[in-house]
Formats: structure tokens, sequence, C-alpha cells
């Protein structure tokens, strides 16, 4: 880069695309005149991808904020909705009534007093209430379909901390209007059929068929599954996740609502099947719906039976037209993600189940890092290059360990699936470890200590102990004597339950509230 | 803590001259409508006269989070402190109390289908009407009397003034100009009061605009507006001193 000017061309205008062209957009102030960045993105067709319903997390409030969208416009263009959390429905035992909560919120007292081991003990002792439910209120909220805010609270602003179900595909779109009108990001429709390298070896051009040739700085791979850049054109490896994550095709539907009045549930539901899970998100407009599953433990005409009988369940004219699209999907990421001068986003780097929603907060995470340590000269780029790479890779390996959690500690032995999920050899060994010091103590903190984590310790404390996760205390009890202040929280969080409960509105009464008067900025 | 936004839930009757022709008006009693209410909506027509009485404040209303201008009368819920010894103790009163026991109402239109007509309602409940006592209505003919026509000049005026002061509102969302307002008062008796959901004009940000801006106030005629709810904040000292004085009265 011996030009003032640093050009970055994305590839693909999807989700991936068109975020990571505003996040960098946005901080390059690439709409002023004399803008040191510029950004252009190549997309192959204007046709917006067909979106299913998709989860975030709460981070995209401050993505959303950084680009500069409202949070009506949002909500009201991405047919989207508020998400409190997931609840996981099944997975434990499989029996009718198993389920747990992972909310969004950190558990009463925590990091600083950590209710587990007083919460275990009264269990112990006969009193029935899950994890969540005794250290959280949210739990409750979402019971009920409450909304996690009023219509009097500001934008972006919660009661309950929050993030949204939407239209990947209206998402897109609204990001591509609004970086084409409002950040100065230039768009061209075109194909690429050719990448030129220089002698380098870095991309110096990428040949279009109506263009011709986009030279650029940086080339951002967004190019969803087929990864154009990094795996075609570099031959970057794949590093298949499949020996731990066993999950490779869905099947995916939306479902109608059975009423205009029907509750907007404000947590994505996974249920547990026999040889995988179905998702169900709630939009306003319809229900996202689709079966992940493993085709070495069941087969499609199964997969789609139990997804029927689901949908079905949900709303009896819906399978009376039941068609559902079929997306082949491998488990892993690539080796490395910022190659050269090119560095890739979403589908393009990898992909992994959508059970904790990683897929666009991983999109969030690697269009921040680029557009925060979008480097000077092309010198630097490597040794970008190289923290990048280091702090995607401790990420995904993060994610697949969380993803991992929720599989091995299941007690379900109803099927070959759910008994090799148990088996210690399908896991990292990080989890192993991990596992193997949460026998006598709980995940605290100190155990994620890295700033590039992605799931805090709370995160597996609602999972470990709403599977059932059985923790030895017994040889820590005397640091666990503070019984008065546990009981002050656990009754705390009880009056939290009912005070939220009775000041929060319906969350399509809220979303209804939204779309005819939208909510102030204060 | 306490919340404070402005809520109404008027519980009406259609006015109609057959029904309420023998229905007469206890002035006195008018402003006792108020009595319990912390916050009055404010027109825009009298925000520089309310401003010499009271802090004109911007809070939303609880059932669209939509922002409006409004008196505040009281440090608490439901609480006036302007209503003293059965009297509004005040040079002015806001038009929102003026117009009691008469509201308006819409109804569907009978000659324009799917649209909607304005009709003039009544509080039955109100302590200012009665059958027996005050100012008639309706005279023997029916028509109506001077006591009624200047009640009504009071909502018509109100009707006038309410898409104005809409669009004054609007015009201050849109220029960024409403901070939020959180007050930690002490009063004389070491009790502390938090109040939060209160909303004012930023001076900050008022200084900030740009000409353009500025001259599209002044255009509107809000400019003035702006700096009389801006400057009524100081009005929220005399309202403590009045509660202070309110507590000292009670404990005499």
């Amino acid at each position: 880069m011996l030009h003032s000017l640093t050009q970055v061309v994305i590839v693909g205008g999807g989700t991936a695309g068109w975020l990571t062209a505003a996040r960098i957009a946005a901080y390059h102030k690439c709409q002023q005149a004399n803008a040191k960045v510029q950004v252009t993105l190549i997309e192959s067709s204007d046709v917006p991808p067909v979106g299913v319903g998709e989860g975030t997390w709460p981070t995209m409030r401050a993505t959303l904020q950084a680009v500069g969208i409202s949070e009506t416009e949002f909500l009201r263009e991405c047919d989207a909705s508020f998400k409190q959390g997931a609840k996981f429905a099944k997975w434990t035992t499989g029996a009718e009534g198993d389920f747990y909560y992972h909310p969004l919120m950190l558990p009463q007292g925590f990091p600083k007093f950590d209710l587990t081991p007083y919460w275990q003990q009264a269990n112990d002792d006969g009193m029935d209430i899950s994890y969540s439910n005794a250290v959280c209120f949210q739990e409750a909220l979402c019971e009920q379909g409450l909304a996690p805010k009023l219509i009097t609270t500001a934008e972006f602003s919660h009661v309950a901390n929050y993030a949204y179900h939407l239209d990947a595909g209206k998402f897109a779109s609204l990001l591509k209007k609004h970086s084409i009108n409002k950040l100065g990001v230039r768009h061209i429709v075109d194909h690429v059929v050719k990448v030129n390298n220089s002698v380098s070896g870095d991309i110096a051009t990428l040949t279009t068929k109506a263009h011709g040739e986009i030279a650029g700085d940086l080339f951002v791979d967004c190019t969803g599954f087929q990864s154009l850049l990094l795996g075609q054109h570099y031959q970057v490896p794949f590093v298949d996740q499949s020996d731990v994550l066993f999950i490779d095709n869905a099947l995916a539907l939306h479902v109608p609502y059975q009423s205009a009045d029907e509750d907007i549930v404000s947590h994505t539901v996974s249920t547990a099947q026999s040889a995988g899970w179905i998702w169900d998100i709630g939009l306003p407009s319809r229900r996202g719906v689709g079966h992940v599953y493993s085709s070495k433990h069941t087969n499609e005409q199964a997969a789609a039976d139990e997804l029927y009988q689901y949908v079905e369940k949900l709303n009896p004219a819906a399978v009376k037209d039941f068609n559902y699209r079929k997306i082949p999907i491998q488990s892993g990421h690539r080796q490395r993600f910022w190659h050269n001068n090119c560095v890739a986003v979403g589908l393009a780097a990898g992909f992994l189940e959508p059970l904790e929603a990683s897929a666009i907060v991983l999109v969030e995470l690697s269009a921040t890092m680029i557009a925060e340590q979008l480097p000077h000269n092309r010198s630097n780029m490597d040794i970008v290059a190289k923290r990048f790479n280091q702090t995607f890779q401790y990420r995904w390996a993060r994610i697949i360990d969380f993803l991992k959690l929720h599989y091995v500690l299941t007690k379900r032995q109803d099927s070959q699936f759910w008994r090799d999920n148990q088996d210690l050899s399908s896991c990292p060994q990080e989890l192993v470890d991990l596992l193997s010091l949460w026998s006598t103590r709980a995940p605290a903190d100190y155990d994620f200590t890295s700033n590039n984590e992605v799931f805090p310790a709370a995160s597996y404390l609602y999972v470990l102990y709403g599977m059932g996760f059985k923790t030895d205390f017994s040889q820590s009890d005397y640091l666990h004597q503070q019984a008065q202040q546990a009981a002050h929280l656990f009754q705390r969080n009880q009056q939290m339950i009912k005070q939220s409960c009775q000041q929060l509105p319906k969350n399509r009464e809220l979303l209804n509230k939204i779309a005819q008067y939208g909510l102030n900025k204060i | 803590m306490i919340e404070f936004s402005s809520e109404q839930t008027p519980n009406l009757v259609a006015l109609n001259p057959a029904e309420h022709r023998e229905l007469r008006l206890l002035q006195d009693k008018i402003e006792q409508h108020a009595a319990a209410q912390h916050l009055v909506p404010a027109m825009f027509s009298e925000y520089v006269r309310l401003a010499v009485c009271y802090p004109i404040v911007i809070s939303k209303n609880e059932q669209t989070g939509q922002f409006a201008t409004s008196v505040l009368l009281g440090l608490e819920k439901n609480e006036n402190l302007f209503w003293q010894d059965k009297q509004w103790q005040a040079v002015y009163v806001p038009m929102q109390v003026r117009r009691q026991p008469f509201f308006v109402g819409q109804e569907p239109s009978v000659d324009e289908p799917g649209k909607t007509k304005y009709v003039l309602c009544i509080d039955e409940n109100s302590p200012a009407l009665s059958f027996d006592q005050g100012e008639a209505l309706f005279d023997e003919n029916g028509e109506q009397t001077e006591v009624f026509k200047q009640s009504y000049q009071v909502i018509s005026d109100i009707l006038k003034d309410e898409p104005i002061t809409q669009d004054f509102v609007q015009s201050l969302v849109e220029l960024d100009l409403i901070e939020p307002m959180s007050l930690d008062i002490v009063l004389d008796n070491q009790q502390k009061l938090q109040i939060n959901g209160l909303y004012t004009i930023s001076n900050e940000r008022l200084s900030m605009l740009k000409a353009t801006e500025l001259a599209m106030l002044n255009d509107k005629g809000y400019l003035g507006a702006c700096f009389a709810i801006a400057h009524s904040v100081a009005q929220i000292y005399a309202l403590i001193q009045k509660k202070n004085q309110s507590i000292a009265d009670n404990l005499g």
C-alpha cells in the first residue's frame, strides 16, 4: 500500500459481506470526502438470499449502534424480535418436561459471589428449583412470553438483557441499503471470474464479467460455503470437526402462526431429537424451524418425520403444505482465516451448528477486528494476519468446546447418536480437562482468562447445572459458609421474578407497539 | 425510586343536550380534578405562562413510549403541591385542568365512513357537575349559556393546540434536543427522593444547533418555547421548597 487510499474489496453480499462492509466503512468514516479507506462490495446478483430465522447475541446491539442503524428501523425492517436466551428441551433425559435455560444475564451475585454450591446443597436437601430459575429472573420472563423491555425503554437499553431473532435475508438488505446510502460503500453487481495474483503471491485484482479488473489492498472473502478466495484460490485447508460435532445436515422451513395474536416466543427453543435437534425461532410474522441431524445416525426420511411431528404440534394447519429446504453442512473451519492479503468472514471461514447462535457473532467479531486493526501498510498486514489467526483459532476452538458441552453431559441412552456423544474420545482435550476440574469445583472466571473469550463462565454454569451435572463440593465446604448471603440473593431473585413479570408486556404486544410508535433514542 | 411518566385514562360519556340539559357546573370544583395529579399535560400555546409557575418537563406516555410535555406538580406519585386548602395556589392554571370536566372524544363519523369526528364528552363522576347546584350549562330554551361557552372555548383551544404541540415535540426529537433528567433530592427532614423518567431540553444541545436548525425552529415559532422549557427546570427548586413547607405544615 504505497498509495494513500486503502482499498478494501469484499466479495459476497450476504449477512457476512454487508455486515463487514458496514462495520469497516462506519469505523473508517468512508462517507467523508477525504476518507482514507474505500470499501467496495462485489456481489453476484441483487437477489437477497432466502433467510431462515436466525439468532444473534446481545453484541448485535452494539454492532447496530456502531454502524448507525436505529433499533426501531432494524426491528421493523428485518422482521426481528427480541431473544432472551435459549431453552434446551429434552437434552438431558429426553423425558417430557426435561428442559433448562441458558439466559443472557449473569447469575445473582456472580462473579463476586457464586451461588452454585448453595443451590446444589439446597437441591440435595429437597428444594426443587432449576439452576437458572434459582439464580436468574430471565427464565420466568421467557416462560411467560414477556418482552425484555417496555415501550418507554430507550432504544438498545433493557430491563432484561437481550439479543435478536431476525430474518437474515432482510437483515442483509437493510445493511446493504444503509451501507450504500449512508456509509459510502461502493457496490458492484457482477460475477468474479478470475483471481489474479501479483508476484508476491498477494491478490492484486479480481477479474469481473462486466466491470473488468477490480484492484484492492485487502480482499475479504464473504462468498459463503464456496470460500472462493481463501479456500478455492489459496487452498487453505478445511479443518473438519465432524468427529466432535456430528451434525451434517439441516432441514429448514417457515411455519406460520395459528393466529395473529399468538405469543412470539422471546427465546430460541432447541428440542433434542433422536439424532439431532430442532431449532424454533419466533419472528413477528412467522416461525423459522429446522432439524439439524447426523446422517451417520439417521436418514433424511426419519429426520423429516420428526420435523413433521414437531411442526404439527406448533400448527396442525402448517403440515398440509410440508416442504422443507435441505442444507448439507460441514462442521469445521479453515486452518487459517487470514492468508496474505485475504481474510475470510462468515461461512467462507467455517460453519458450526446453530446451537448457540455463533455464526453472526463470529462475523461481528471478525468485522470489528478487521475494522479496528486494519493495517496501514503491507508489512504490518502479516503481523495483523498472524494475530487475527491466533485470535480466531482460539475462538473457534472455545465455541466447539462449548457446543460439545451440551452433548457430552446428556444422560440419554435411547439412540446411538446420544451414546456416541457421551464418549469422551469425541471430546476436545481442553473440555475434558475442564470437566475434570469442575467435578470438584464450579466454573469460574479464572477458567476463561483470554480477552478473546466468547462464552463467559456464567454460560458454562447454566449449561452444566441445567443438565444436572454434579460437582462434589465436599472438599471445599469451608469455603461456602455464607448461607445467609446466599439466602438473601435467592430471595432477591424471586422478588425480581415477581416484579419483572408484573412490569413487562408480552413480547408480541411490545413488538406491535414498536411497529406503530417506534422506540425513542433516549 | 419513583418512575414518572404521564398517564391518562379518562372515562368518557358523550355530552347529550337532551339528557344533560339540567346539568350544572360548580366552577370552584373544576381544579379539584387535578388534586392528586403529579403531572398535567402542557400545551404549546401556554408554555411561557406555565414556565412562570411550574417546571415544564418531558415524559414518555406509558402506552406509546412517545414524548409529551407536562407540568410537574409534585415530587411523588399522585402528589399535587399546588393544591392546598382545597384551592389551586398559582396565578396560572394549565388549560388541561381548566377544561375539566369536559373532554374531547372521537367517534366514527356517520357522514364520512372510515373517518372519525370529535365529540364533546363529560366526566359523569366529576365533582364539578351537579343537577341542583352551580351554573346552568343550557338555558330554558336548551341554548348554551355563557358558562358553557367559556368551557367550550378552552376545549377548542386545546384541540387547535394539540397538533402544534405534537409537531413541536417531534421537532425536539428530530433535533436530539431532549435529554434525561435524574433528580436526587434530599428534603429538610433528610428524606431522600430519587425521580427518574423525566426529560428536559438540553441547553448544551440548544447551543450547538446549526444555523439552519435554529432558523427552522425560529420560523416555526418554536425557539422561545425551547428556552421557556429549558429555563423552567429551575422551578423544581420552588417545588422542593413547597414540599418541605408542606411537610413542616403537616407536622405543625
